[in-house]
This record gives C-alpha cells, structure tokens and sequence, in this order.
C-alpha cells in the first residue's frame, strides 16, 4: 500500500465535492473550505501472514470558516452528514481506486484548528484503510 | 536459540495458499493416556495412547476467487492436505503437515471493522515435522 498514493486517493474524494480545495498533503496556507489528508498514524504493518496487507488510519481535516460564524457552523454540518453530495464519509466510501482494498470513513471531532495563525472551525474526519503490502 | 515473529508464517490447504488472508493459528496437539495403575502403587501411573489433534485457521475475508470463501467453503466435510510453516518458507525451516477434515468454517461480520472468518481442521492419521528442502 503506498501512502503517497492513499492520500492522493483520499483527495481525489473529496475534490469531488464542489467548491473544496483539497491538499493530499500538509499545507500552512489554506482558504476555506478546504481538506487536508495528513500522514497516517498509526501505520500497522502486517494484518495477515507473509505481508497480506497493511492497516492505516489517516487523519483529513475539513476547515471551514471563522470559528463563531453561523456559516461556518451550517457549512460544515453539510461536510459532517453521513450522506449526501457533500458528505466527507459518501465520497471518501464511494471512491473507487486500486490504492486500497478497504476504506471506511470511522469517525469526525470537531474542533478549532489553527493554521498560520489563524482559527478556523473544522472536523477531523479519521479513515481507515486496509491496503495491499 | 532465536525467537520467531509470526508474521512469515505460511498456511495452505488443499494445495491452496492462504496466507495472505491469514494472521492466526493455532495447532493444539494431545495424546490418549491409559491408566495402568496396579496394586502397591501410591500413585497413579499412566501410559500414552493415541495422538490426536486440531487446527484452527482465521483472518481477514478477502472477496477474490482465491479467497478464504471461495476455497474453504467447498472443502467442507472433506480430506485435504493442511500444511503449517512456522517459521516461514525456506530449505531447512520446519513444516508440519498432513491429512485433515474441514470441519468448521465461519465468517463473522461485524458493522464497525473487518469480515473475518476462520476454520477448524481435525487432523487425521500422522501428522508430521519435517524439514523443508
């Protein structure tokens, strides 16, 4: 399973949502709304004998906007729905890819995240994914 | 003296190799005893019979045609050749092999992870340690 291509993967999903700007990567400067696919962690090695496959879980922070705005709260509600269009958990399960063999979208925290300097409500959404070695 | 890690093991049965689906194993053995306990004795004294033994195989279910499923299931209620390599594939590292009945075979798929499935084999007649060549 190459990570690389996981995150990538990863923001394909989510670029398929409009008006998201997706990084497959950490960036330090973002406009909202915007995703952002981090390193995994934990990266178990070896879910089955002679290297069967491996098991991540990837962390993809969705940042909205200025923390005590209405908007921002009602944006990323729509991000946070377990389904729909514009559902982080729809697309990123929807997506089909050779990356991975199994992917599934476990859970969302809500939180202020600070990139820059700056506040912005968000949701770390964790992802579980089983791919090949 | 070297401790082995159990990620190299290799599993097959029925000349199909399902290691890659596999990330348990356990091979419990045990042997009749017969008393032959007689008069004078303050203890009991006993004398072994005849071996027998189980295994039981279990992973993480993978959909393929080469797949746990797709092999064990028509195994079941037969003869087949179960093969156990420990320490891995290689000239001189131990294999234990030999005949077994499919007795058992599960899959259990619960809504938060991964479909597994595991198998009882019951061994039958001899089954040996040798060396691979």
């Amino acid at each position: 399973m190459n990570i690389g291509d996981v995150m990538d993967q990863l923001g394909a999903a989510v670029d398929t949502i409009d008006g998201v700007r997706v990084f497959p990567y950490w960036s330090d400067r973002i406009i909202p709304p915007a995703a952002v696919v981090s390193w995994p962690d934990p990266l178990n090695y070896d879910v089955a004998y002679q290297r069967g496959g491996d098991r991540a879980a990837f962390p993809l922070t969705l940042l909205v906007g200025k923390v005590v705005a209405r908007t921002a709260r009602d944006d990323l509600s729509r991000f946070l729905d377990g389904s729909g269009a514009d559902s982080i958990k729809t697309v990123i399960e929807a997506h089909s890819t050779a990356a991975w063999h199994s992917v599934r979208v476990e859970s969302a925290q809500v939180a202020v995240v600070t990139v820059a300097g700056t506040d912005y409500l968000g949701a770390e959404f964790m992802i579980d994914v089983i791919g090949g070695a | 003296m070297a401790f082995v890690h159990g990620k190299g093991t290799f599993v097959s049965l029925d000349a199909n190799d399902l290691s890659a689906f596999t990330n348990n194993t356990a091979l419990p053995r045990s042997a009749d005893t017969h008393d032959v306990t007689t008069y004078g004795k303050d203890d009991h004294v006993y004398r072994g019979g005849l071996r027998d033994g189980t295994a039981t195989i279990s992973g993480i279910y993978d959909s393929a045609a080469g797949g746990p499923g797709a092999v064990i299931t028509p195994l079941l209620g037969t003869n087949v050749t179960f093969i156990f390599r420990p320490e891995g594939t290689g000239p001189g590292l131990p294999e234990r092999s030999g005949d077994c009945v499919v007795s058992t075979y599960e899959e259990t798929s619960p809504v938060a992870d991964m479909v597994t499935w595991s198998a009882e084999l019951q061994l039958s007649d001899e089954f040996a340690t040798t060396a691979q060549v």
